[in-house]
């Protein structure tokens, strides 16, 4: 036997030894984790709620946020064509229009006093307390409402009749100051019946 | 050192993820049961600690129970490429890694203060030789380390092993017969053919 082949057989010799203490190594070695890791996971999966999918979920929160936004926005339409509408949300600034009946144009606010020259003709007296606003029945009900100006004018009974409105007593002789809501088109949606009285000279 | 295959069976293999992926909290503790031994022993050789190992089979099975949560279950595993079982060993490669990496040196057995019961391992540790062989392996590039203990641990082919550490299955070979011959000086057998350690750890 040369020394090569001897030093070979050595070397086949250890390498059989490290095999075998490797065995021995992997049979003494625990097999598995500890068991309390496998406790952790018990626990976190009894807690475990599945849930809907994260996609299916951001589907369902963008459908609901899409008919939120339809909905309101229907909303907001079928309100102005029924001609509900807010009696400060639709005043406006006044109209560069100035129609020859008018008797006065400006901007009205809530607590907004009479005008003085109606005071200093004729004390008005207040038909409502809290007038509101209403459609005019002959307006065109497709047509949004209250959209650009409103004005303040004095009306008789006839052209009160010509809009759709009857008083409840007719009188020639009375006048009433009313406040008229312009269209984009400069036709009247809406009117609110300020106060009345004596008939105005000069109104309309 | 006789390689044997382990068993896999691709349709079982199926199944589970088919029911991991359907989030049934079930399929996940048979994922955990299935795998937590080769994760935790090949974990405790690599780092020779085996509360790190605990840990870091613990952190593996949390990441996967995570996106189990996520509806991501094992999003990164592709079937086309090889078995759960390699894709969750090269799992915990990369953690053994980096934790190794960040900086954290797991204390060998004999420098802990044992005030507690001595486990298995440490039991086992006290026999000399396989002591020597356990202190020998952990002694070896992480490289060499990985490939000796899937291969002379686990038993596991050369060809799977090639697959789970993305090697051609010469570089396993190569690198394990290596392995056993560094481990075979370092248990103070003589072995002329061997390189010496610094080369090694150059290669790795």
């Amino acid at each position: 036997m040369s020394k090569e082949e001897k030093r070979q057989m050595e070397r086949e010799s250890e390498l059989s030894q490290v095999d075998a203490l490797m065995r021995k190594l992997a049979q003494d070695s625990p097999r598995q984790a500890p068991h309390r890791v496998r406790l952790h996971f018990e626990i976190a999966i009894q807690q475990y709620r599945p849930s809907e999918p994260q996609v299916g979920r951001r589907w369902l929160l963008a459908a609901a946020v899409v008919f939120a936004a339809l909905v309101s926005t229907f909303g907001t339409i079928i309100s102005n064509r029924s001609g509900h509408i807010s009696p400060t949300s639709k005043v406006l600034p006044p109209a560069n229009t100035q129609p020859p009946s008018v008797l006065e144009t400006h901007e009205i606010a809530p607590k907004t006093p009479p005008p003085a020259k109606v005071k200093r003709r004729q004390p008005p007296k207040v038909a409502n307390p809290q007038p509101v606003f209403v459609r005019l029945p002959f307006s065109d009900p497709t047509l949004m409402v209250g959209t650009s100006v409103t004005i303040r004018l004095a009306l008789s009974d006839a052209e009160l009749l010509a809009m759709g409105i009857r008083p409840i007593e007719s009188d020639p002789s009375r006048s009433y100051v009313a406040d008229l809501v312009l269209g984009d088109d400069g036709l009247p949606r809406a009117i609110r019946i300020v106060s009345h009285g004596p008939r105005i000279p000069g109104g309309s | 050192m006789s390689a044997k295959k382990p068993p896999h069976d691709p349709v079982d293999e199926k199944r589970l993820l088919a029911a991991l992926r359907e989030r049934k909290g079930s399929a996940f503790l048979d994922l955990y049961d299935r795998y937590q031994g080769i994760i935790f022993r090949f974990l405790l050789h690599m780092t020779g600690n085996d509360t790190a190992a605990e840990e870091l089979t613990q952190e593996l099975f949390v990441s996967i129970f995570k996106s189990f949560e996520k509806d991501t279950v094992l999003a990164g595993f592709n079937a086309e490429r090889g078995c759960l079982e390699a894709y969750l060993i090269g799992f915990a490669r990369n953690l053994a890694r980096r934790s190794h990496s960040r900086g954290q040196r797991w204390a060998p057995l004999v420098e802990l203060d044992l005030s507690y019961q001595p486990t298995l391992v440490e039991e086992i540790s006290s026999r000399s030789e396989v002591k020597r062989l356990r202190q020998a392996i952990l002694d070896l590039p992480p490289a060499y380390r990985e490939v000796v203990i899937l291969c002379g641990l686990e038993e596991r082919s050369y060809q799977d092993v090639a697959q789970i550490l993305d090697r051609p299955v010469g570089t396993v070979a190569s690198r394990f017969n290596r392995g056993r011959m560094f481990l075979a000086k370092r248990l103070g057998k003589s072995s002329p053919g061997l390189r010496p350690l610094g080369r090694l750890c150059a290669e790795s």
